[in-house]
């Protein structure tokens, strides 16, 4: 396991910097120009070009590629919007995003997955066809207008929990203040809602295959309890579609849940992201764009780690 | 009942000079549409971050929001040389950073000067090409010098209106750190920024003017309206930057909420591509502008809330704007048959082909993007089939602005807007004057060149004599709009949702939130 983990590590570096030079090639290619955008509308054009200058933007392309590449592993890439280092200004919002995520994807798991073996156990029933019912309104529903419906319920005619953003912090952390917990309510339920309603409808269909299965039957037939049957037999081989799900939704919260984050004024890392394309911040684009990336496979190794735990039969070695 | 008259008519008085009924202390919670990006008043270009500026730090001069003239603040007075190329500030003494530091000459021409260094790259500088150099007399004398070749400029004056950064503290904290925990001296100190979140600011004990009534100031960026709008019904916040138009008419019948509103220095047109056949020519750019009717155009975006229509590009709030003349004598009404007998002329002299179709293009904004539909829509009825194309802003000024390789420009049509600081230069001079039509950099987007236009609104910046500017904008306003080089669309109508808790407070025209400032002093009712 550890040299498979070694080996992926370095797997990782190789797309880190494939993927470093395809991001700055798309940088290139997009239309605007950052310094006249920074300039804003009006600005001379000998601002414009001082401006350019600051930015390097008047080196030679591969000049303008290393500076942002080493830049960002030596710290020092700036974030020119916001007048700070790029890991400075993430650093200050991935708290927000991450401690969301979390919780978003916590209640999704926590909910979804139950919902979907009962729904399966209980096939053709009121319980099945309520969460088919259910998880089918959550794909449908877009996020934004999940978040605006669960403020004028729960903020306006209620008055239960706070409108939006993030409220008080304790060491960064809003979870750790009733006040930040009451912010944070409506924002995690609204993302978890696609994830809850897609995992539970993919728990549903692997453990509807696998209850299928003989050994499934043989276990019945052996005399084992239904408990034992679902949890220890069905659920741990029906479990691996569901993991490498929540592994691709952990990454996606990280990257940026930028549809909650907008409408519930979350100031997380995925309004940063749109915040740094529109002001074309080329260095806060970059390294944020890389530093998902560097989530996004974290995520996909650590689930695919979890695979050996969960089903014996995946070796690595 | 004469005793109790005289009565009340002393105890108005008494409260109207003591200030009676004002509550001190409290909390306000002010929205922005956009997250802010800069604290440092030398490199910030935008109007959202200038909401917490203008409580942190002073001004040199204060321009009334009512007169748009220039009044005194940190300059106590100013005059002006004999040949109008240099203005002499006198800063007002006592005036001290929230860090103790005292406020003078040397800060001001710290702030200009370094505004205008090429080495600081500040967006900024653009605001004062006309400047070159600021120069420290005395301890509280400073010396604003304009460059030889903009000598005299006329409209120098309105551009001081800028917030002063205490040079000795910004050279020992360096750019960023000051960017990050700024120090003014202005009525409220800063106190945290979590990007993306808030900024808060509070009191200054000691401010020079007078003691701010609120304890604290919160500035909460929330890029979603619908949401901005629900807080402001909860009360999460006290004052919105903007609102929805249609949640006006809900708002009008609430409580605790009421609908403030002011017109903008602002200004949004549709244009044409000069540069180019069949753009370039009059009878097209009459037929375009006859095929529809703005009016209808302007009351569907609208609905006679937030905005107005506009005749010319000077805003109605400022002077030479000479709106009764290019409303009754050049705007043009919806005409279908003019419309039609200029197109099918326009297709008999082989202008434009039988299968026409030009894109109007737009940024994306949503009343442009609508304005820009009405106009294809018409156009439709007229055999031309335009379609409408928004473009993000990166894309849509990399058109705009032309290319060395392509001079002319891919374009013929767009729908683009403007706004300036209270005076008609800032909208003329940047939108009509040839040296505004540079490939690379342009604001005249329609590369329009007239040298009768271009010499009257140069001249108009070089005579202190207000008849003779304005007689100056106003030709040359006629010469521009009886050209059609734009459709004049609509001045946007600054709009406020304040929660009726929040007393003394006026929307700006300038799209500044103030909150402190000689005329007023934002206070609120406590619970």
């Amino acid at each position: 396991m550890f040299s498979y983990i070694v080996r992926r590590l370095g797997q990782m570096v190789l797309v880190l910097v494939g993927l470093s030079i395809l991001l700055f090639i798309l940088l290139q290619l997009a239309p605007g120009d950052s310094a006249q955008i920074m300039a804003g509308l009006g600005a001379t054009p000998e601002v414009v070009e001082n401006l350019r200058v600051k930015l390097g933007l008047d080196k030679p392309l591969y000049v303008q590629y290393w500076r942002l590449f080493s830049g960002l592993f030596t710290g020092e890439l700036e974030a020119v919007t916001f007048s700070t280092t790029v890991v400075d200004i993430v650093a200050d919002r991935l708290q927000a995003t991450v401690e969301l995520g979390l919780f978003g994807l916590l209640l999704a798991i926590f909910v979804s997955i139950p919902a979907g073996i009962i729904s399966a156990v209980k096939k053709d029933s009121f319980a099945d066809y309520a969460v088919t019912t259910v998880s089918m309104i959550g794909i449908s529903t877009p996020v934004f207008w999940t978040a605006l419906m669960l403020m004028i319920i729960f903020s306006i005619q209620f008055d239960l929990l706070p409108v939006s953003g993030r409220g008080a912090t304790l060491w960064g952390w809003s979870f750790l203040t009733v006040d930040g917990i009451l912010h944070m309510i409506i924002p995690a339920v609204a993302l978890s809602s696609v994830m809850m309603a897609m995992n539970a409808r993919l728990t549903r269909s692997s453990m509807l295959e696998v209850l299928s299965e003989d050994y499934i039957t043989t276990a019945r037939s052996k005399g084992l309890s239904e408990r034992i049957v679902i949890v220890y037999h069905a659920f741990r081989n029906a479990i691996l579609p569901v993991l490498t799900n929540v592994g691709m939704q952990v990454g996606t919260v990280v990257a940026g849940a930028v549809l909650t984050e907008t409408t519930t004024a979350w100031p997380g890392v995925g309004r940063l992201m749109i915040e740094a394309i529109s002001r074309r911040d080329m260095g806060l684009v970059f390294g944020l764009s890389l530093f998902i990336a560097i989530f996004y496979l974290m995520s996909y190794l650590v689930v695919d780690i979890l695979y050996a735990y969960v089903d014996p039969r995946i070796t690595y070695d | 009942m004469k005793k109790i008259l005289t009565l009340s008519i002393v105890l108005l008085l008494v409260f109207a000079v003591f200030g009676f009924g004002v509550e001190k202390g409290g909390t306000l919670t002010i929205h922005s549409s956009q997250t802010f990006k800069d604290l440092n008043p030398m490199v910030c270009n935008d109007v959202y971050s200038m909401y917490a500026i203008n409580a942190v730090f002073d001004e040199l001069i204060y321009l009334n929001p009512d007169t748009l003239e220039p009044e005194p603040y940190l300059a106590k007075s100013w005059e002006f040389s004999e040949d109008k190329c240099e203005i002499t500030f006198y800063i007002r003494e006592g005036v001290k950073a929230h860090n103790g530091e005292v406020i003078n000459a040397e800060d001001v021409a710290f702030t200009f000067n370094w505004m205008i260094d090429p080495e600081n790259a500040s967006p900024n500088a653009t605001e004062f090409a006309w400047l070159k150099e600021v120069q420290v007399v005395d301890d509280y004398t400073a010396k604003f010098v304009t460059k030889p070749d903009r000598c005299p400029f006329a409209p120098a004056l309105q551009a001081e209106s800028f917030s002063i950064v205490p040079k000795d503290t910004f050279l020992e904290m360096g750019p960023e750190e000051f960017n990050r925990n700024p120090v003014g001296s202005g009525p409220f100190e800063f106190v945290e920024w979590k990007t993306g979140d808030h900024i808060t600011v509070e009191k200054n004990e000691d401010y020079w003017l007078k003691e701010p009534n609120l304890d604290e100031v919160i500035f909460r960026p929330i890029p979603k309206l619908a949401t901005a709008m629900l807080e402001l019904e909860k009360g999460g916040v006290d004052i919105t930057d903007n609102l929805v138009s249609d949640d006006i008419p809900r708002f009008e019948e609430m409580d605790d909420v009421e609908v403030q509103q002011r017109p903008s220095l602002s200004y949004f047109y549709f244009a044409f591509n000069m540069s180019k056949e069949p753009y370039s020519n009059r009878k097209f750019r009459k037929a375009v502008y006859s095929s529809f009717s703005m009016d209808e155009a302007i009351e569907a975006i609208f609905k006679g809330l937030t905005g107005v229509r506009a005749y010319g590009a000077v805003p109605p709030a400022l002077w030479a704007n000479d709106r009764e003349y290019l409303s009754s004598e050049i705007a043009l009404q919806e005409d279908d048959e003019l419309a039609g007998k200029l197109f099918d002329e326009l297709r008999e002299e082989g202008v434009i082909s039988k299968n026409f179709a030009p894109t109007i293009y737009c940024p994306p904004d949503p009343r442009r993007e609508k304005l820009s539909t009405i106009v294809a829509t018409n156009l439709k009825e007229h055999g031309v089939n335009a379609k409408v194309q928004p473009l993000e802003w990166g894309a849509l000024l990399d058109l705009l602005y032309r290319s060395e390789e392509n001079p002319e420009g891919d374009y013929g049509m767009f729908a683009m807007g403007w706004s300036g600081s209270p005076d008609p230069y800032a909208f003329l001079y940047y939108l009509f004057t040839s040296e505004n039509a540079t490939i690379g950099s342009a604001n005249n987007f329609s590369f329009y060149k007239d040298p009768a236009v271009d010499n009257l609104i140069l001249w108009a910046n070089t005579t202190f004599d207000m008849d003779l500017r304005t007689g100056m904008y106003v030709g040359a306003q006629r010469l521009i709009m009886e050209d059609y080089v734009h459709i004049p669309g609509y001045h946007y109508i600054e709009t406020r949702g304040v929660r009726k808790r929040v007393h003394d407070y006026e929307v700006d025209p300038m799209s500044s939130m103030p909150i402190v400032d000689p005329e007023i002093n934002v206070w609120v009712e406590q619970e």
